[in-house]
């Protein structure tokens, strides 16, 4: 079950980590083009015409991809703020009464989330939305990213609170421990 | 004044917001949970039904696609010994001006500030090779202690400046304009930081070391000969985006194809390198943006409820004038920024203030640059400042000392932020003889 699940989040942060050097990719192609028109046009006095076709709308569902895919990553890598000040100072019977109703909430929250993407996800297939560029993509391709995307952050939000109820460590709070031993900051 | 019917839905929005802070929610998950129960509670809508929605056309963005791409760049950076170089192509310059090597932290705190985005980040690189130098040397340690916590707020507001990006997404303000916007304070801050220095150790000439050997001209440019590159690197980055060559997002893509390059041409670019740099931008992209799309839902939120817009229309009829909201809103914000870092204060702000600010008549753009410098001021206040944890935890000092220390530099803020309000065009000076505005 740890493996499967590890497993799962691994793919989910390696197709964010993808879509960011898509997005890279697509954008310098794109610039290049351009400079390659004008050079051209400048020389010859015609238009060449190379085009990266919907290539804004492209960037803009790899952010969403990037931004949804890398979300349960960086939750069990402690990468998202949140305030210690007040959880960092309690004893340790309020701070485990803390980190459940925080990882309580969270289950719960992306539950509602997911669960409401689904029907979003499922309306934009159903009506055939399609993106309004020169390419029609229909909509619900980048949307299922956003879906899976709150789906693994659903199962790291549960992970962790079923490890919280059965007192195992929780996997922020090794990444936390983790980046202190390789003598990071903070 | 005091009408219950106005006051409760604001009172309940806040108290939710901060008990659910304190207790340790993750703040993006903070502002989803507030924005469902304040639509839950104060309007009929159904939350669900526009959750969705918001959120997908929240980060479905060309213009946000600059965030990752300046994160990424200088995550290249940084792992291509970026900070290791940094004190010794600076130093040589540095060793004749009053003050000497102190001016090392400040500039480089400048040229890091300009890569990273982040303050913290940018005090905790700097200080990690400068203070053990500078202390080897002499140097008065409360004035290293104090430029690094002055000097590491700069990263919020040299551009390419990512808390910028943050608040041009959530307002709709061109990040191009905000990013011109930053230059000239920025750059004034920076020369007002090292004016102080200067004239600290003229007054204290006895605490300043002695001058080290001159250094003749060709070893200093040989030091800086790793330096030079990545300065080189920013002024494409951001010239491009100033002469309109480029949009944000082009020049931020183009920033990470160059600096993979000098990572390549240095030597340092391998594949394990990549990776840690790779994942390390996908972590800190992704955590801002999801603060980004709960503060998304939050703003659409508060328009159902209408608490901004009645909030606004309020200050409207107490006849506030724009000085007397901006000195009410710098302390609000400092508070704020006690507890908070200085992505989730601009995006608090910009989901419940904005209204406000634009009824009084205020220029969103110059909101934008004051919002950063008020949020650099609170990074520096204690009891509770994102830099003086760092420098905290790298020098041993009582956090209360630190910030005594930094104290001269706060109020170095304190004077740039009266005489931008004195003088507007010290922010829209540069765009406008740009644009035309």
């Amino acid at each position: 079950m740890r493996k499967i699940l590890d497993g799962l989040y691994r793919i989910s942060a390696v197709l964010s980590a993808l879509s960011m050097v898509s997005i890279a990719t697509v954008v310098v192609v794109q610039v290049a083009f351009r400079i390659v028109n004008s050079v051209y046009f400048s020389l010859t006095d015609d238009n060449l015409g190379l085009l990266f076709p919907s290539s804004a709308e492209f960037v803009g569902y790899l952010m969403v991809a990037t931004s949804f895919l890398g979300l349960a990553y960086t939750l069990r890598k402690n990468g998202h703020i949140r305030v210690s000040i007040l959880l960092n100072n309690v004893p340790p019977k309020l701070h485990s009464i803390f980190e459940f109703i925080c990882l309580s909430l969270g289950s719960v929250f992306m539950g509602f989330i997911f669960y409401h993407t689904v029907l979003f996800v499922y309306d934009s297939y159903v009506y055939d939305e399609v993106s309004y560029g020169i390419i029609a993509v229909p909509l619900f391709i980048p949307q299922l990213f956003m879906l899976f995307g709150i789906g693994v952050l659903l199962v790291a939000f549960l992970d962790d609170f079923i490890c919280q109820l059965r007192g195992v460590e929780l996997s922020y709070k090794s990444a936390a421990e983790a980046e202190i031993g390789s003598g990071g900051s903070e | 004044m005091m009408d219950v019917s106005f006051w409760m839905p604001i009172v309940v929005v806040l108290v939710c917001l901060f008990s659910l802070l304190l207790v340790g929610v993750w703040v993006a998950l903070g502002l989803f949970l507030t924005a469902l129960a304040s639509m839950f509670l104060f309007t009929s809508i159904n939350a669900g039904a526009v959750l969705s929605s918001t959120i997908w056309s929240g980060i479905n963005s060309w213009e946000l696609a600059a965030l990752p791409m300046f994160i990424w760049m200088g995550e290249i950076l940084f792992s291509s010994g970026l900070s290791e170089n940094m004190f010794k192509g600076l130093s040589p310059w540095m060793r004749n001006l009053p003050g000497r090597l102190l001016h090392v932290n400040i500039v480089g705190c400048g040229i890091f500030a300009a890569v990273s985005g982040s303050s913290a980040a940018t005090t905790a690189t700097i200080g990690k090779m400068s203070i053990p130098e500078l202390e080897k040397r002499g140097y008065d340690e409360k004035m290293i202690i104090g430029t690094l916590a002055g000097s590491g707020t700069l990263g919020l507001l040299i551009p390419p400046s990512i808390i910028l990006i943050v608040y041009g997404a959530a307002t709709d303000q061109s990040i191009a304009r905000l990013f011109i916007a930053g230059i000239v304070p920025g750059l004034v801050l920076l020369l007002m930081f090292m004016g102080y220095v200067v004239i600290w150790s003229l007054l204290n000439p006895d605490k300043s070391p002695d001058a080290e050997a001159k250094m003749p001209l060709i070893e200093k440019i040989k030091g800086t000969r790793h330096l030079m590159p990545v300065v080189l690197l920013i002024t494409v980055v951001i010239g491009s985006i100033y002469t309109g060559i480029a949009s944000p997002t082009e020049a931020a893509s183009l920033g990470v194809l160059m600096a993979l390059v000098l990572s390549w041409v240095g030597g340092t670019l391998n594949k394990d390198s990549f990776n840690t740099a790779l994942m390390s931008a996908v972590k800190t992209s992704t955590m801002i943006a999801f603060i980004l799309i709960g503060a998304a839902f939050l703003t659409v939120a508060m328009g159902f409820t209408g608490i901004p817009r009645e909030l606004a229309a309020h200050i409207g009829e107490m006849n506030l004038s724009k000085y007397e909201l901006l000195i009410a809103l710098t302390f609000f914000f400092i508070i704020l920024g006690c507890f908070l870092d200085g992505i989730s204060v601009v995006v608090l702000t910009t989901s419940v203030i904005l209204p406000m600010v634009e009824q009084v008549g205020i220029d969103l753009i110059w909101f934008g640059i004051y919002l950063v410098l008020v949020v650099e001021m609170s990074q520096i206040t204690p009891p509770v400042g994102f830099n003086l944890f760092v420098l905290q935890a790298m020098t041993g000092k009582n956090i209360f000392k630190v910030a005594l220390y930094a104290l001269p530099f706060f109020l170095i803020l304190v004077v740039l932020v009266i005489l931008v309000t004195l003088f507007p065009s010290i922010i829209l000076g540069l765009g406008a003889g740009l644009y035309g505005g």
